[in-house]
């Protein structure tokens, strides 16, 4: 590789290993984060990390974040976030039982969701820009609005809990379809993040949002286009949430939204977004998150242990990936 | 400055990773001969916690058997799936969870494994009909009584005698408890009945209709609507909802009659005669009731069964402690694991549990006695 090739590459005018060390150093952090915690608990749990069962329960468990997350990249890339995911996730979950439980029809299940969760990526991505708010702010207002939903939905019951009754709902549960699902996402949003307009320009966005628009980008219509892939994607990691234990509740999905944002972040993703984000900030950053709460527990760390250690590593990584000192958080 | 920076945070992240593989090589995850016993519970700090994990520090060694502790939430299915699965995968032969939270799911994922599973302070009441008779389902241990009935019409009694005339009545969703329904009923048919006879001048006036909290702290506007009140009748949870919100708004002189406990000292210092006198009643379920989920675990992890085991597995109630005064309290905190967190204020001694065993002669009605002897007459007496 030339001098002006290694420029090019490193994007700062220092050539040689160190610049190329210099300009991949948040990858470096997230791989060596992933490597080491695998060595870690594969001595620390005495073996269990890699036994059979343990195997399919971290399948299962990385499937719902992994579609997430690569669906995710797409909003945090312009230095967004969407907080309503959680309970999106709770609404679409409670929806597909009532309709499975009456229909019995999965087809019929989805495409209610999906459409559901394309109209408010719609919803998130435009009314920000319309009235001049922060993406944060409409689904701030989403997440209000659909925990309502899932409280009234559930209270309707007559109980804390609904389950599929007339459906068997445990074949999404099945290790190779997860892969199956998660190889599919991951290859189109590969593709769409790298090759396509919207990946491009919803980087673009990130890195600075006036200059994309100056150049001819129609930055509200992408915006649009990011949440609404967003959106498919939470339709996708509904089902296999469900899947996972054929039942739903008040607060079914609701820690994913932080979840989703420490998987990304652990995966080295700038929350200010912005074009060094990576569609492997999801993938590496989804295995660690697991892996991290998988092995502490197998390893038989306390509790406020591995609170602890999640809180600090958490920090240091959104203090390291932080592109702006202005910016520590997303718009 | 950044260079710095990062370097420190750098650092930050090595001693982090240290300090976590210190304590890693402090667990002992490699005592294969001991029985490995999954808990799972919704809160990770706090009185009860402190107690349970003191409890069953205390009865481990006797028992041979080691414990591990997960958070469950109280409200996602999934996340309480993943903390079985991590259990079942760190070689645990049973779990005792207290949420009844993706049950059926659970209990699939402990026949797969081998693994079984026992309630603690929780009647199960979405999925107990469900799965009381999986085998690998032992039953459950009842944060107090399965019914609501008893506790309503003593608090009914407790209002009638202390000559309260306006009651507030504050509860959370039938939804995630029913039961405080049946407290709220037999509560207002008891007052209905003294009011047939009582004076005009001596008759009880209960809030129309019953206070619903989801789950958040009773609003000021609370007031607004039931002005006259004097005292409340809390099913729910009344220390952490209710009172702060009385003492926000300088309500402390409505007596509260509430379910729950804390060792917290701005709650027991205004307990009965002290202080603002706000609490009248707290009530709290003893950690030594886990003792019946896990004899019934062991049982089963040594092939062994009581001669009277029953046939499906049971909801057993667990005797409570009702705080009714202040020479109670004063017992509670001399007396009860509960406050002190110290074993040697158990209830129930390591060889005592040992004793119900199936495999040291101990029997059901043994083991239903020992979570049902633990009230306050038998605190005072120890």
């Amino acid at each position: 590789m030339g001098q002006e090739a290694i420029i090019k590459k490193t994007g700062n005018g220092q050539n040689g290993f160190w610049g190329l060390v210099k300009s991949h150093i948040f990858d470096i952090f997230s791989v060596l984060g992933l490597i080491l915690c695998v060595v870690i608990f594969t001595i620390t749990s005495n073996g269990n990390l890699w036994n059979a069962y343990n195997i399919s329960i971290l399948i299962e468990t990385v499937c719902g974040y992994m579609i997430l997350s690569l669906g995710a990249l797409f909003v945090y890339s312009m230095g967004f976030m969407d907080v309503s995911v959680g309970v999106q996730l709770g609404v679409y979950s409670i929806l597909m039982i009532f309709i499975l439980n009456s229909t019995g029809s999965m087809l019929l299940a989805f495409v209610t969701v999906l459409v559901l969760a394309l109209l408010c990526g719609a919803f998130n991505g435009a009314v920000a820009v319309w009235l001049g708010l922060p993406s944060i702010v409409t689904s701030l207002f989403l997440m209000f609005v659909f925990g309502g939903i899932q409280y009234i939905l559930i209270e309707r019951t007559g109980s804390n809990m609904i389950s599929v009754e007339n459906y068997d709902i445990s074949k999404f549960a099945d290790s190779k379809i997860m892969i199956l699902a998660m190889v599919a996402v991951g290859i189109v949003v590969f593709y769409a993040f790298n090759f396509t307009k919207l990946g491009k320009y919803t980087k673009s966005i990130g890195a600075n949002e006036k200059t994309t628009a100056q150049c001819g980008v129609n930055t509200t219509l992408w915006k649009v286009i990011a949440y609404m892939m967003f959106g498919v994607c939470v339709a996708i990691a509904a089902v296999f949430l469900l899947a996972r234990t054929g039942s739903a509740g008040k607060g079914t999905g609701s820690t994913y939204a932080m979840d989703i944002m420490l998987c990304i972040i652990l995966g080295g993703m700038p929350l200010s977004g912005g074009m060094s984000s990576k569609v492997r900030c999801a993938v590496i950053g989804t295995l660690t998150y697991v892996l991290l709460s998988n092995g502490l527990t197998l390893s038989g760390v306390d509790i406020q242990t591995i609170h602890i250690i999640k809180a600090v590593i958490f920090l240091a990584i959104v203090l390291l990936t932080c592109r702006d000192k202005g910016k520590i958080l997303p718009r | 400055m950044k260079k710095t920076l990062k370097k420190i945070i750098s650092l930050a992240l090595v001693a982090v990773m240290a300090c976590s593989c210190a304590a890693l090589a402090g667990c002992d995850g490699g005592k294969g001969e001991k029985v490995k016993i999954g808990i799972g519970l919704y809160q990770d700090q706090g009185p009860a916690v402190t107690a349970t994990r003191a409890f069953l520090d205390g009865i481990s060694e006797e028992l041979n058997c080691e414990f591990t502790y997960v958070t469950l939430s109280q409200t996602d299915e999934a996340a309480n799936k993943t903390a079985a699965q991590q259990l079942i995968s760190s070689g645990c032969k049973g779990m005792i969870l207290t949420m009844d939270s993706a049950t059926e799911a659970i209990l699939q994922e402990c026949e797969k494994a081998g693994v079984y599973l026992g309630g603690y302070l929780s009647d199960y009441e979405t999925s107990f009909d469900k799965v009381k008779n999986n085998p690998n389902f032992v039953g459950t241990v009842v944060d107090g009584r399965y019914s609501g009935t008893q506790w309503g019409e003593e608090i009914a009694e407790r209002i009638i005698n202390e000559g309260y005339k306006n009651i507030g009545m504050i509860k959370f969703p039938s939804f995630a408890f029913p039961h405080q329904n049946e407290m709220d009923t037999a509560f207002r048919a008891k007052i209905e009945e003294y009011n047939k006879t009582a004076a005009d001048a001596d008759k009880i006036t209960v809030q129309a209709e019953t206070t619903e909290l989801m789950f958040q702290p009773l609003s000021a506007d609370y007031f607004s609507a039931n002005p006259d009140i004097d005292a409340i009748y809390g099913m729910c949870a009344g220390v952490d909802f209710i009172y702060p919100t009385l003492t926000q708004n300088n309500k402390t002189n409505i007596k509260l009659y509430t379910a729950g406990f804390s060792v917290d000292d701005s709650v027991l210092s205004n307990f009965g005669t002290s202080g603002n006198g706000c609490f009248q009643e707290l009530v709290f379920s003893n950690v030594e009731a886990i003792t019946y989920p896990l004899v019934m675990i062991l049982n089963k992890i040594d092939g062994e069964e009581f001669s009277d085991n029953p046939s499906e597995a049971q909801r057993v109630d667990s005797s409570q402690i009702r705080i009714t005064n202040n020479e109670e309290l004063d017992t509670v905190k001399e007396k009860s694991m509960y406050y002190t967190g110290k074993f040697e204020n158990s209830f129930l001694s390591a060889s005592d549990v040992s004793a119900l065993l199936a495999k040291n002669g101990g029997t059901h009605e043994d083991l239903v006695k020992a979570v049902q002897s633990m009230a306050m007459e038998d605190l005072e007496a120890k």
